[in-house]
């Protein structure tokens, strides 16, 4: 790296830690650190919801992700903007309404102390553990790529976010995601143009498009109704709202970002910017992928881009079959260039067949091409067994940052990186925050016998943000010991969400149901999903079988049983209807489980019908209440 | 009464949320289709 990326990367971070911790020093009220003193207006909420939810890893896999599978990941975020209706309609008014600092303050309005204090330790738990990840996730690459120190990384970024967060609380991480989110869209615009700038003589963006059309990278929607199948539109929107829901709705990260809102208006304003941005945005950055693809049409590309994996093999003593695999691949992609080339430049002058000859030639060769890294991942992999060492052979995560560091001028790559440490920078200061505001709230002063004063709460929510932030590194710096970390963290996740999303929409849509039930459904639910997840999962994945389900599915589960368990515990308290669509519920559900443990099937009809009957219960429930209340 | 208008208002720009998703859905389409 020349000395103007590191000037630029330095300058650019320093910049914004020191500018966020001096605009917002000598906070003393409550109102002002965890709230931000309620002075952020849309803009600067819809910005912060989306620095919150971009990491790092959001601008190192996602052009991977499209350079290897194409678009078809923008259907991911489709559920996005119908979460974001929801949550202004039913959710924003009612914490609006009580003024509440943390998400889980609204539970204990609503039921009880029990259920606010366990659905915080549950945030405490998945985000705590979480927080490390984002730390951690972006350093490894970075420390793989560009022989950093690890450790190091992991300090540095976990100290300069400690240090203004800590300092500013929620206004800091406001005002430094404004900055963030400049930082991240200014370099990302600049490397789009770059990319398409760097496109041979006579390829320009339309050909370009064609290319990757041609190579079947703008696939972008998936109508099929298959479950085998991550990212179709169908899992788009059902899976994608939950989780959306969960996420936004209830996960204190997300609800104090907008709780900092000036008004019911700005907060409502501030997702609907989300709802409206979210899918350009993260189909912007897919497309930067396609056109890092199609750039490495025409520009030689390693055959694995992990540094690492590659370091690896060529230590062992598969080299010489490695090599000959990377000669066989470099010597298609020539072909296929020229084959590329030929399309481009005839394709207006031929006839349909020979247009239709020359597309299926470029797609046999990329599948030879396909075909050919799978082998080198093979050989990878084999590599690492007979050395007794573990290595990631997907590289996605790398394509990116290896066209920045190989194509970018120098500055740019300074930028570049300041993109992906500003956006984990924004992801842990957020989390950290929150993680903060939930101790101290939550649990600390809620449970305190001493009435504290403003600044004393103060006072704990800067030591709890600092404590939060070290274990944060000490997750980061330990992570690497320890085998598919980042997978397991990202399913912890899973195996909270739905129980938690379950538990707020009882609170918005079942006005009969009480704490008690809440509390002991909740717990059941919680001790399901763990023996389900590892028993149907973890242990079936450790013994190198398919998992009788993906985990993301443990979102919906762990919502829909909770309901369940609730509303059956409530049953006597129900008329007629409510308990025969409860009846049909359960057949339901007894079939999907049969489903997954005898066909390892789960039918996407069943699961529409099971959301439907949960929607006509909670409708028939509030109904009776209305009518008995007026 | 003074609120009606104020939800009518609310409710058009949800629908405007969702519309615009749909249209970005729709430039998908054509844009698969065309590539």
């Amino acid at each position: 790296m020349a000395a103007i990326d590191w000037l630029i990367l330095a300058g650019t971070l320093m910049t914004i830690v020191i500018y966020g911790t001096w605009k917002t020093r000598g906070m003393k009220n409550v109102q002002d650190y965890l709230r931000g003193g309620n002075e952020a207006k849309w803009w600067t909420i819809g910005l912060s919801v989306m620095a919150t939810q971009a990491s790092a890893i959001t601008f190192l896999s996602t052009p991977g992700q499209a350079f290897h599978d194409g678009m078809g990941f923008v259907q991911f975020y489709f559920g996005l903007p119908i979460a974001m209706v929801i949550i202004c309609v039913v959710f924003l008014p009612l914490y609006d309404r009580l003024k509440v600092f943390t998400a889980y303050e609204f539970l204990e309005n609503r039921f009880d102390l029990k259920t606010r204090t366990l659905t915080s330790i549950l945030f405490l738990i998945h985000r705590g553990s979480g927080a490390g990840i984002t730390i951690y996730a972006p350093a490894i690459i970075l420390s793989y790529i560009l022989d950093w120190d690890l450790t190091f990384l992991n300090i540095v970024i976990g100290i300069l976010v400690i240090i203004y967060t800590a300092s500013g609380g929620t206004k800091a991480v406001t005002v430094t995601q404004k900055q963030q989110m400049a930082v991240i869209f200014t370099g990302m615009f600049i490397a789009f143009f770059v990319i398409i700038f760097k496109l041979p003589d006579g390829i320009n963006f339309k050909n370009a498009l064609e290319i990757a059309g041609v190579n079947n990278k703008m696939n972008i929607l998936d109508f099929s109704f298959s479950l085998d199948k991550r990212y179709t539109i169908w899992s788009g929107l059902i899976g994608g709202t939950f989780l959306m829901l969960s996420y936004f709705g209830t996960d204190q990260s997300q609800v104090q970002r907008y709780l900092s809102g000036q008004s019911l208006k700005e907060m409502r304003l501030g997702l609907i910017f989300n709802g409206l941005l979210k899918v350009p945005m993260q189909f912007f950055i897919l497309l930067v992928g396609v056109m890092v693809f199609v750039f490495y049409q025409f520009n030689a590309s390693p055959i694995n881009f992990n540094p690492q994996a590659q370091e690896l093999v060529m230590q062992s003593n598969n080299v010489e079959a490695y090599q000959r695999i990377q000669d066989e691949y470099n010597q298609i992609s020539e072909e296929k260039k020229e084959t590329v080339y030929k399309y481009v430049n005839e394709k207006d002058h031929i006839s349909s067949r020979e247009r239709n000859e020359l597309t299926s030639q470029i797609q046999f060769l990329g599948a030879v091409q396909n075909k050919l890294r799978g082998d080198a991942k093979a050989l990878i992999q084999k590599s690492a067994s007979d050395k007794n060492e573990k290595v990631e052979t997907n590289d996605k995560d790398y394509v990116f940052i290896h066209f920045v560091l190989n194509n970018l001028p120098k500055g740019l790559i300074g930028l570049l990186l300041a993109v992906i440490l500003s956006a984990a920078m924004s992801s842990t200061a957020s989390e950290l925050n929150a993680l903060s505001s939930t101790t101290a709230l939550d649990l600390y002063k809620r449970n305190s016998k001493k009435d504290l004063s403003e600044e004393q709460v103060v006072k704990i929510s800067k030591w709890f943000t600092v404590l939060w932030g070290v274990l944060a590194i000490l997750i980061a710096c330990i992570a690497n010991l320890f085998d598919n970390l980042i997978q397991l963290v990202n399913t912890i996740g899973s195996l909270f969400y739905g129980n938690v999303l379950g538990i707020f929409l009882l609170a918005f849509f079942f006005k009969k149901i009480r704490g008690n039930q809440v509390f002991v459904a909740a717990v059941i639910t919680q001790v399901f999903i763990l023996l389900f997840y590892y028993f149907a999962i973890f242990q079936l994945e450790q013994a190198g079988e398919q998992p009788l389900v993906s985990y993301l599915w443990l979102n919906f589960i762990g919502c829909i049983l909770v309901i369940f368990i609730s509303l059956i515990s409530s049953l006597r308290d129900m008329d007629f209807m409510s308990n025969l669509t409860l009846l049909i519920l359960t057949a339901n559900l007894a079939k999907v489980v049969y489903d997954i443990f005898q066909t390892r099937n789960t039918h996407l009809l069943l699961i529409l019908s099971i959301i439907l009957l949960v929607i006509v219960l909670g409708w028939l429930d509030n109904l009776k209440s209305q009518t008995e209340s007026s | 009464m003074n609120q009606q208008p104020t939800k009518d208002k609310w409710s058009r720009i949800y629908a405007l949320v969702i519309l615009a998703n749909i249209l970005y859905v729709l430039l998908f389409y054509l844009l698969m289709n065309s590539f």
